[in-house]
């Protein structure tokens, strides 16, 4: 829970203590960076750049905004730039994962096995969201996509960031994203089934 | 229903499959159409084949769901149960905040 918003903390000019941004940002920063990255040392890392950006420029901070928000918009950059370097070392395009799409569960002709096909998930998806378990089961999801298709399901989803700015950013092209996303997006669609739904609801057909 | 009533019932259904996607390739477009708002006639035959295909429809739902979590994720699910920075990595950033520039 963020402290009370800190709008232009200090006059304009006046130094920060840096710790202080450590004490009360560093968590929130980190776990920001964390879910995107999901490396706990680049996390670090990014938390550290990003605090020592802030101390550079803390004299253009004009307090228009919180101060948290203002470092997480340091630390969205940076993160950008992180993904831009590493993509100029490896090769973001994962088209092997879950190359079958669920075949098994499609009858000749592609039309869905009726027995195997989604089942209902309301009301209790519209109850999830408050619900603390569920986002370890959404966690413990997430983490079993392999790595690349993990953040560019990350980057498109939690920050909306528009599939041509992903693929300009990682070096990917546009099908090869999309057909990243729709398995991902399958993959995850059976993880929750499975884990959560349909231990809460009866299956229904 | 009368048999009769079944039986057209039952051709339109036969129709209807024949003329739009397989439920396979339905799942591929309702992903693009997360990317790029697809042209009409596909957007009609989507929707024509939700007519016949409560399978379809419900993954639709599911995947606007997923998007709907997701985006809470980041800030819900990291607040609820992520980690903390871990106290050496506190101190080692303090300590590089406080030092000269390197």
């Amino acid at each position: 829970m963020e402290p009370a918003s800190r709008v232009a903390s200090a006059p304009a000019g006046a130094k920060v203590n840096p710790s202080r941004w450590v004490d009360e940002h560093g968590n929130c920063l980190y776990d920001y960076a964390l879910a995107r990255v999901r490396a706990p040392e680049v996390a670090e890392d990014l938390v550290q750049e990003t605090l020592l950006a802030a101390v550079k420029s803390q004299g253009r901070f004009a307090g228009r905004s919180s101060e948290r928000s203002w470092l997480v918009g340091i630390l969205k950059n940076k993160i950008v730039d992180y993904y831009r370097k590493l993509a100029r070392e490896i090769s973001f395009t994962d088209i092997e994962f879950f190359k079958d799409e669920c075949a098994h569960k499609f009858v000749a002709h592609g039309f869905w096995n009726h027995d195997l096909g989604p089942h209902e998930w309301k009301p209790e998806a519209d109850e999830v969201m408050h619900k603390g378990e569920f986002w370890c089961t959404m966690r413990d999801c997430l983490s079993k996509l392999p790595a690349r298709v993990a953040d560019v399901f990350m980057l498109r989803e939690m920050d909306d960031m528009p599939s041509k700015e992903i693929c300009a950013m990682l070096n990917i092209s546009e099908n090869n994203l999309w057909v990243m996303l729709h398995r991902a997006r399958m993959a995850l669609r059976e993880c929750l089934e499975i884990h959560w739904f349909d231990k809460v609801n009866l299956p229904t057909k | 229903m009368s048999e009769f009533a079944k039986r057209i019932k039952g051709r339109l259904v036969q129709a209807v499959a024949n003329l739009t996607p397989s439920c396979h390739e339905i799942t591929r477009l309702l992903s693009d159409s997360m990317e790029r708002r697809p042209p009409i006639c596909r957007r009609i035959l989507i929707r024509l084949h939700f007519g016949i295909c409560i399978w379809c429809r419900r993954y639709g739902d599911q995947l606007k769901y997923l998007r709907r979590y997701s985006a809470e994720f980041s800030r819900e699910g990291s607040e609820q149960a992520g980690p903390a920075l871990s106290f050496d990595a506190r101190e080692r950033i303090k300590k590089a905040l406080h030092e000269p520039d390197q």
